[in-house]
Formats: structure tokens, sequence, C-alpha cells
């Protein structure tokens, strides 16, 4: 199956503390408890005694404060820095005794607990020469050889040929334990493939070549379902993950030589009466069925289902309704001739629909809505460009009109979202890299994400994450369109692989995976 | 030789060109390397720019180019973004990969395209109308139907490429041929209406050739007639052809080893080209560029051996 | 020749239903039908399921069941009469001014829009057998426009460099590698970044059959330059030179008829190659765009293991170009076919 360098690093690492993919609360990992004091700004973390990692070199707190030296090192620029940096200033992090260490936060922190999830512990006896010698970028990448590796987590790297296999074995020294006091994981070795298509999965996978495949898409889901009815074969739909697809208006005001038209586009999509409008003449359900084979859900904002408890549940899809939305469109100034449509000022409504042509789901999103869009007499044109030069005009360029798009929140918290939200976030493609919020109910969005990072009462968090919502469903920057669901397939008797919207899902308990006897 | 010394010269100016025209095409293309990082939700910008600098601080395209000619000259062609290894290590042993599956491709397409080409009457329409449908079905339909017959024969090789580090015994070489049929075999019919086509044609009109008709007049049985006047008449463009064969023999799998997840030099190099990798994709490409020159030669030194026309040209 | 004249009426019987699209179709090949995606070709019958012989060819309608995607009942009872000549309103929009159309055939239809599905649905409930007739007409255009540039391009570059030699050859032959060398990709990117994104469906269909011309023309060149070569060393072109004939006079009267039937193989060569490649072209943006239609396109969406396992009329833009690429082989070598030049393309520059 395919491999992300994150799944890796969960693989063979192990995190402080850890959130529960079925409850979604955190609990104990290499932490064994934690207290929290000063009224939410310091967190005591004790370890537990005896661990090792997978070259048998002990575990203690010189570990995790290195650990976190080398993630908040501004030079070596590692990707969990931003996240360790909470307003403004960094998380500082100090050894108590040899297996008690405390973190003390700028201010107190909503989901504080959640911050240590996924973060790896390093090891210090292997890491701190080449961090002196200002190394490490290079040497401490998958490439190097697994005897020069070692980390906490169920499995460690026995061989890696570059974009062909990653083959993990039993890490002897594994920590964890199940209920019946037996040492995880269950499985001797692992191995990964790197496969050009899921076709080459699916068929590599009825073959009994591979025993388990996640990240499905709807159609491969169908067609190995097809291709496997002989075999003893279990496929998993685990729901609505945290990913979604968007349609993407572009707000940006920076774009660089503006053709004539694209200015007359921004001037539609500023208008709140014209995207409610588009809003309205989506046929989500449709979109759904056709597209997803019935293995997703209608959105009617980004937070998905998966977020479970911070989604608002006032909030319902909007069905698909065209007299609504050409009553709005009307009241917004603009008319009809031949059934195409024109604004105000005269100018036949059209536009480009970028897609990525590397995911099929898109660019069929991208026809649906062409045909939903032809209905109200706007007439809209597809460009699929392939994968990066579709992101350059997103995220850099900003040459383009409205994208379709595929997005992931980070988290089922709020804070997984705050990229997206924020005015200044990363993922606020729709203006992005824009100073001051463009009106007052962005402000208002950014104040309310902005109070509840702090506000550590859950019932107060749920109402302002709400409020966000409300006014979002509002506005509506960009639309949502359908949350996708979490598929995947197993062979038949490897049992305690369970669906996880969390990177890095189904991979998740792989310490827990085990065949039937 | 000093026809050849000079030809090696000019093919040496003509790899110069293919790098830079390379070097340039890529940073034309939109989007970079860190693209994709742009849409984690938890880097921030600064982070992503400071990412950027480190791995190229060399802004301009000149400098660039220069880099990455010391870099050729130190012969590791330096380090891939993507893989944190240097470029030269990891494309030999796909080289290699890639060699073995074209060859077998190339060779089973000839042996197969002659057979079929030199058939007669009713058999060639029938050829005709099987190039035809080889020639309208896309590699990517051709590798997917392929892999379905496999599996529903439960003759699908296991995914595992076996490398030569374990050394070279009988059960290696058996598995690595039966993982090698699949690929090659979709090379091979990719290739054949290509040979078949021009083995017909050169044929056709080799048979009207007055040596083969003085030779019919004489009475010669057929089979001599074709295997002694008929196909060396027809050589020439033949050889040409294979010699244009050989020189694709880098390139011409690229979407083959994709499809069939064959780890050879194209499966890295369309990789390398998506993720904007450009040390694997101009080294990649070098090579099959050395190839093609490579390629060439062979055919214009077969068709030298076998015309004696051409010696008394060159002479 | 009894196989040319197969191939001319085939190629005539092609032509006659690209260019009559219009009325051979049974329905607009981009109208959605959102009930019916996947739906299996509807076979014309002359014998109902209870033995009865009707006059008029009629079609079995499936019926969705319920509840599961694109999952249906054998053909019912109920016969659909098909009816011939028909005038068909292909506006389908609430609002719109009616179109009218004569269609070859048609049903009446339960609601606005039905038709027969005489090849199936896609993926979006649009009719196949439509989107064939639509989409073979922008693809061959395509193919044929871009396979006669390059053809033409290696035809020009092939007799510069053969009749000029020296370093105009040199020159025309490095580049030629250079083309063959450089994967094209790149090229498109860099081509489709620096195209207006904003650009018409026509602009960019120009744009791409250029493109698949400019970096095909390496291959035939070099070939045709060794045709070249060959050709000015024939008996009459040496006495024709030594009577004083000029350079564009040889190359008019002796070396182009010379050089025709490498030039035509080339192109018959060329023009699968090109057809195929439009594929490969929707993937960098460049290719035919909804709601134009495409073979390409159409199996570019199909070309997944779920169309080959369980959707095989997808496939059906293939089955059109078997007859389509046999017909112009059979017919170049029919008509392009002098005695081949027996010198080889070779030279020690």
């Amino acid at each position: 199956m395919d491999i992300s360098s994150r799944a890796v690093t969960s693989i063979t690492h192990a995190d402080l503390l850890h959130i529960n993919r079925k409850t979604d609360e955190v609990e104990p990992s290499l932490a064994k408890s934690w207290q929290v004091s000063h009224g939410g700004q310091t967190y005591t973390l004790h370890l537990r005694q005896g661990v090792r990692f997978s070259d048998g070199s002990p575990f203690t707190a010189d570990d995790v404060l290195f650990s976190f030296q080398v993630y908040l090192d501004p030079e070596l620029n590692a990707p969990q820095r931003d996240l360790l940096i909470i307003d403004g200033s960094p998380m500082r992090v100090v050894k108590m005794d040899a297996y008690t260490v405390r973190c003390d936060l700028p201010k107190p922190y909503a989901a504080a607990t959640r911050l240590f999830d996924g973060l790896a512990m390093l090891p210090r006896h292997l890491l701190e020469p080449l961090v002196r010698t200002k190394a490490l970028k290079d040497a401490w990448t998958i490439g190097t050889s697994p005897s020069q590796l070692a980390g906490l987590g169920p499995f460690r790297l026995k061989t890696y040929r570059p974009g062909q296999t990653l083959i993990f074995e039993r890490n002897p020294y594994y920590w964890k334990q199940d209920s019946a006091g037996r040492s995880l994981p269950y499985l001797d070795e692992v191995d990964f493939a790197v496969l050009p298509n899921q076709d080459a999965e699916s068929i590599r996978f009825a073959a009994g070549q591979l025993d388990f495949l996640a990240g499905l898409s709807a159609d491969s889901y169908a067609s190995l379902e097809k291709l496997s009815s002989a075999q003893s074969i279990q496929m998993i739909d685990g729901g609505p993950g945290l990913a979604f697809d968007l349609l993407l208006f572009n707000l940006n005001t920076d774009v660089a030589a503006q053709p004539q038209a694209a200015a007359r586009a921004q001037k539609w999509f500023a208008q709140e009466a014209f995207r409610q409008a588009i809003s309205l003449a989506i046929n989500r359900e449709q979109l759904v069925r056709l597209v997803f084979e019935n293995h997703a859900v209608p959105l009617v904002s980004p937070v998905t289902p998966a977020s479970r408890s911070w989604a608002d549940p006032k909030l319902q899809p909007e069905k698909q309704d065209l007299p609504r939305s050409r009553a709005v469109l009307t009241a917004g100034g603009f008319r009809w001739q031949d059934g195409s449509l024109f604004d105000s000022e005269g100018n036949r409504v059209q536009f480009t629909i970028i897609a990525s042509a590397s995911n099929r789901q898109q660019g069929e999103i991208a026809t649906l809505l062409q045909h939903n869009f032809s209905a109200l007499g706007i007439d809209s044109r597809i460009v699929s460009l392939e994968f990066r030069s579709y992101l350059q005009r997103i995220t850099q360029s900003h040459d383009f009109d409205v994208a379709v798009m595929a997005l992931s929140a980070g988290d089922s918290d709020p804070n997984g979202n705050m990229g997206l939200w924020l005015t200044d976030g990363a993922l606020h493609l729709w203006n992005l890299g824009e100073k001051q919020p463009a009106s007052a109910w962005e402000s208002e969005i950014d104040s309310l994400m902005r109070r509840q990072l702090y506000v550590t009462d859950r019932k107060e968090r749920q109402s302002l994450y709400y409020r966000v919502q409300e006014i979002y469903a509002q506005k509506l920057p960009f639309l949502s369109l359908a949350a996708p669901n979490m598929l995947g397939a197993v062979r038949g008797g490897l049992l305690g692989v369970t669906p996880s919207a969390l990177d890095p899902g189904m991979l998740d308990n792989i310490a827990s995976f085990y065949w039937k006897k | 030789m000093r026809v050849l010394a000079r030809r090696v010269l000019h093919s040496l100016i003509s790899l110069l060109a293919v790098s830079m025209l390379c070097f340039a095409l890529l940073s034309a293309a939109p989007g970079d390397y860190f693209s994709e990082l742009r849409l984690e939700p938890g880097i921030s910008q600064q982070t992503l720019r400071a990412m950027e600098r480190q791995t190229d601080p060399r802004r301009s395209l000149a400098e660039r180019y220069v880099f990455w000619c010391e870099s050729a000259l130190r012969g590791d062609f330096g380090n891939s973004l993507s893989y944190h290894l240097p470029v030269a290590s990891l494309l030999s042993e796909r080289i290699a990969n890639t060699l073995m599956l074209s060859a077998a491709g190339l060779f089973g397409a000839w042996v197969l395209g002659l057979a079929l080409g030199m058939s007669e009457g009713w058999f060639a329409s029938l050829v005709r109308v099987f190039t035809s449908l080889l020639w309208s079905i896309p590699e990517p339909v051709l590798a997917l139907v392929l892999l379905l017959a496999a599996l529903k024969l439960h003759t699908l090789a296991p995914l595992t490429v076996p490398t030569s580090e374990a050394g070279w015994s009988l059960a290696h070489f058996q598995s690595l041929a039966g993982q090698l049929v699949l690929p090659s075999l979709a090379m091979a019919i990719g290739y054949l209406p290509v040979v078949i086509h021009h083995v017909q044609r050169g044929l056709v009109a080799a048979r009207e050739a007055p040596a083969v008709e003085a030779a019919r007049a004489h009475g010669l049985p057929y089979r001599r007639i074709l295997l002694h006047y008929i196909l060396p008449e027809a050589a020439n463009p033949l050889i040409s052809l294979f010699g244009l064969g050989v020189g694709s023999l880098l390139s011409a799998s690229l979407f083959v080893e994709v499809l069939f997840g064959w780890p050879g030099l194209g499966q890295l190099l369309l990789n390398a080209i998506l993720v904007r990798d450009t040390n694997i994709v101009v080294a990649g490409v070098l090579c099959s560029a050395v190839m093609l020159i490579a390629g060439n030669l062979l055919a214009d030194i077969l068709l030298w051996l076998h015309d004696p026309r051409i010696r008394e040209v060159a002479q | 020749m009894n196989l040319s004249r197969v191939a001319g009426g085939l190629l005539i019987v092609c032509a006659v239903f690209l260019m009559f699209a219009n009325f051979f179709a049974t329905a607009n090949p981009g109208a959605i039908d959102e009930n019916l995606p996947y739906l299996p070709p509807e076979g014309i019958h002359f014998k109902s399921p209870t033995g009865q012989l009707h006059l008029r060819p009629f079609i079995l309608r499936y019926r969705p069941v319920n509840g599961q995607f694109a999952k249906y009942a054998e053909a019912d009872e109920k016969i659909v009469p098909l009816y011939f000549f028909v005038r068909t309103n292909t506006q389908s929009e609430p609002g719109g001014r009616p179109a009218w159309v004569l269609r070859l055939c048609g049903i009446n239809g339960e609601y606005p829009g039905d038709s027969p599905h005489f090849l199936g649905t896609d993926e979006f409930g649009r009719d196949v057998w439509s989107r064939l007739l639509y989409g073979g007409r922008t693809t061959v255009a395509i193919g044929f426009v871009a396979a006669l540039i390059a053809s033409l391009l290696a035809v020009i570059f092939g007799l510069v460099a053969g009749l000029l030699r020296g370093w105009v050859d040199t020159l025309i032959m490095r580049l030629v590698e250079t083309m063959i060398s450089v994967p094209w990709f790149y090229l498109l990117l860099a081509v489709r970044a620096m195209l207006p994104l904003r650009a018409g469906p026509w602009a960019t269909l120009a744009t791409s059959t250029l493109l698949l011309a400019l970096i095909g023309w390496a291959r035939p060149a070099r070939i045709l330059r060794g045709a070249a070569i060959e050709a000015r060393q024939h008996a009459y072109v040496t006495m024709a030179q030594a009577s004083g004939a000029s350079l564009w006079h040889l190359v008019q009267w002796h070396i182009l008829p010379d050089l025709a039937p490498q030039a035509i193989t080339q192109f018959t060569v060329l023009l699968p190659q090109f057809i195929a490649s439009e594929i490969a072209l929707s993937y960098f943006g460049l290719g035919v765009e909804e709601p134009l239609v495409s073979w390409g396109g159409m199996l570019a969406a199909a070309q997944h293991l779920s169309s080959i396992v369980e959707y095989p009329w997808l496939m059906s833009p293939l089955w059109a170009m078997i007859p389509l690429f046999f017909a112009v082989h059979v017919l170049a070598d029919r008509y392009g076919c002098k005695p081949t030049p027996t010198m080889p393309s070779f030279s020690f520059e």
C-alpha cells in the first residue's frame, strides 16, 4: 500500500500522549500519567520507566528534552515547529528528574494534550552528534542505514529500497502490552509496497499479494468488491473522514496582471448573493451518488461528521433549489436572456473551473458542477491541470476563477482547522496572504477562533465554534461539497484493523493487527 | 576513426544542449518540490520559505545550472530532493532494471514482428487487422488487461523485483524471468505494430525489386528468394528502425514501468517530473540521450557492415 | 485490389457517421441522466421475450435496482419501439429556446431527454453511442491535422538536411536528437503554464494539435533525411543535375516523388500515435475539455480497472479506432507505395 513519511514515523516512533481514535480522547502513551497545574499553563508528564529504543538503549527525560529542542530549533525548520509555538512563543520543556518533564505554556491552551499526539520522541544518543554538526537534515532520513536509526514504535525499519518497498520488522524492545500481558506487536514483519496507482494495488490485492489496502477511492472499492467476490475479503467503510471536497472562489486581491475577464469574475464572486445562488444550484446528493457511489456525505461546512461533537447540529446540507437560486440572483441584479445569465452591467456570466488531473473524483465533480451551473445559464469551462501546476495557481500565482479542491483538517478538534479559518492562515485559500480581515464577519471568525484556543471549558468552546460555522454558512467564502468515506480492504483473517480519521488512518493501531489462527 | 571521434564530439554538444533545455523547461514548469507542503495544515508560510532557502539557496537558473554541472563532473549528479540520496546511486539500479525489461520487449517485438510481417495472402490481411487493433489500444488499458488476465490465470508474479545482492542463482533467475514476462510482453505488444508495419511495407517494395524479379524468373524456390533476395533488399530501413529501437531502450518503457510497477528508470523519472525533483530528471534524461546516440551509432555500423554501397560512400 | 476497396468503404462509412453525427446520434452528448449511471448497452431486437416477431425494431429497457448504485435488473417485459427520422428537441434546459434536430432514430420517451442507449451510458448517465460519434469528430480532426503538419515538417527538415548536407545537416540532426531525448511532457507543462487559463476550448484544441505536430516531427525527419540522401543518388537525379536542372527542379520532379511513399508511411505511423497521445494531453490540461467530447477524453475517463471489470462498453472508442486505422494503413499501402528506395538512411557525418 501507499505509505507517506508520516505513516513511517507512526510505525517506527511513539508519542508521549496519544489520542484514542475511537473515543477521540487523549490517553497515556510514553507518559504514563500527567497533571495540569497553574490554571492550565503547566503540564507535568510522568514517563514510563524501563522503556527502550529499538536499539536497546533506555528512554529517559533527556530524550524528551532533546526531541523538543530539535522540533523547536529555528534553524532546523522542522514541520512540527509551528504546532509548538503558542501565541507567538514556544512551549518550554524542563526536566524534573530522569522520568519527569514539565511543559510550560505561555498561556492556558485548550487542546494542549492533543499537541503531544504524533510528536515522535527521538533518540538523543544517536542524533545529538548530528545536531551539533548541523548534519541532522541529511543524516536522519529514511535513506539512513537501518542500524543508524532507532525509535520507540512497534516496528523498526529492516530494508528500504527507494520508490519500491519498505520492510519493517518487529521491535523486540517495544514497551506496549495487550490486556493479557503479551508484548506487542503481534506481527513479526510488515512490508509496504509502493505501487503506481490504485488499480495496480487492487489487482495485487486480488491476487493475494497484498493483505491490506487503505485510502481506496469509491470506484476502486466497487471493483475490488467485484474482483474479490470469491475470496474472503473484508471491505471496510469507516464513514466520513476529515477530508472534504470544496469549491473555492478566487477572492484573492493580489492577482497579478488581471485580465478583464478575471476581474469581472472576481466581482461576481465577491457578492454574497452570487455565492449563495451557486451553492443553491449545486446538487450535492447527485454528487455523492455519482462521484462517490454513495460512499460520502453531503456537507454544509468544512467541519465533517468525523469531528464528532464539533459540527454544528443546527446546520444541515442544503438541497438543490434552482428557483430559490434564481430568485437570489435576480435580487442581486442578475438577469437572463435566451437562457444565459448576465450581470447588472450586461456581461455574460462565464468562468473557468480548475481541477487536478491526477484526481479522478475532482474531474467528475467539476463535470457535475458545470452541469449544475448551466442550469442557471452560467457558461463554465473545466481545465484540468497537472497537480503541481494546479497547486501553484491556487497557492502562489492566484491565477484562476474557481477551483475544485480536496482538503483535510489536521485534527478533529477545532484547532486542526486554524489554518483554514484565520485570515493569515496557510489554508485561508480563498484569500491567501491577506494581512487584515477583509470584512467584519472575517474578523469575527478570527476573534472567535483565537478565543476558543484558550477556553478550557468544552461547552463554551463548542458554542464558539458553532458560531464560526454559522457565520460561514451565511457568508459562504467557499462551498463545502462532500466528505468522502474512509475506505479500505483487508484480507480475511487479518484482524484488528479499525478505521480512524486522524493520521495515520487505519495504520494507527498496526501494533495490534494479527492473523486469526 | 576520425569520423568516429567527430561524432562523439557532436554527441557531447547534443548532450549539453539536452541538459540545458531540461533545466530551462523545468524552471518554466509551474510549481516546485514544496508545492504540496503548502496544503499541510500545520506548516506556516515562514517555515516553508525557510525550507526552500535551505535546499536551494542559488536562485538564478544559470547559477543552478553551473552548480549542477559541477556535481555532474564529480559523478554524483547532485542530491535528490525526494529520496535524500545522491542521484547516481539511485539511477544505476534503475537503469539495469529498465535495460532488462526493454531488451526483452524489443527482442520479442522483433521476433514476432518479423514472423508476422513476412506472412502473405489472407493471413497478411488478418495481420493487418490485428495490427490496427494493437495500434488502437492505449498502453494503460493494455497493461490493465494483461494484469487482469494474469490474475485470472493465477500467474501474476509476486511484487518484489529480486536484486543481485543475493548472488545469481538459478532460482533467482527464474523469479526474475517470471517478473519480466508481463511488462516485457506489454512492451513487445506496444512496439509490435510499428515493426509489422515497417516489415510489411519493406517487403512489398522489395518483392518488386529487379534482383528479386530476376531470381523469380530463374525459378528459385520461394523460401530461398525470401531469405536471400527479398530480406536483404528490405533490410536497410529495418536496420535503421532497429537502431532507433535500441536508442529508445531507456525511454520507451516509461508507461509500462509505471503501470506494472516495474522499478526502472522511467518510473523514477516520471515521478521525479511530477514532484519536480530536478536532479533526477536531468540525469535520467541525459542517460536516455546517451542511449539514443549509441543506438544511432549501432545502426550506422550495422548498415556499414550490411551494405557494400555504404562502405563505398563512406570512403 | 479487393482489400483496398473494403478499406475505402470503411473510411467512407466512418466519415459519413462522423460528419452527420447530429443525425446518427440518439442523444445530446453532454446530457446527464443522473438516474442511469453505467447503464449497460440496450440491444436492438426484433423478437420479443415472449417469442413474438415485430416488424418495427425495439429495445428492452433496464430498470434500476432500488437503493443500489449502478445496478440494473435484466430487461423487463415492456418493449420500447424505435422510430425513425424523428425530430427531437435537444435543448434540455427549461427556459432555453428549443433546438430541433433530425435524428435517425428515437423513442417515445417517458421523460424529456429520454433516449435509447445502444452502447450504454457512462458514469453520469450520458449516452456512449452519441459521445462516440461527436468525440470521433474532434479526435480524428486533431489526429489528422497534427500528423499532416508533423509529416510536412519532417519532409521539409529531412529534405533540407539531406540535400544541403554539411553544417546545416549536422545542426538539424543535433536538433532532432535533442527533440527526441527531452521528455516532451516538460514542454507541455511549460506551455500550459503560459497559455491563458481562459483561452476558449477551440484555442486549446488548436494549441494541442500544433504541439503534437511540433513534438512529433523529429523521428520521421531522421528517416526522411535518409530517404532524401538516397533519392539524390539515383541515376536520373544525377543525370538531371548534369543537364543543368536547378535544385528546386530536382526537388520538385525527382526527389519529392521519391520521398512520397516514405512520407506517407510516416504519416500512417504518426496518426495512431497522435490519436493516442490525445489521452496523455488531457493530463496536462491541454486535452479536449468538457463539454467538447473526444475519444481521448472518453478513454482517459475509462482506463480504470472498474471500467474494464464492470463497464466494458466504456471502451467503445477502442473498437471504433480499429476499422479507422485499418483503412488508413491499407489505403496508404495501396496508393503510397512505390518501390521503397533501398539505399539506407546512412551517413558518417
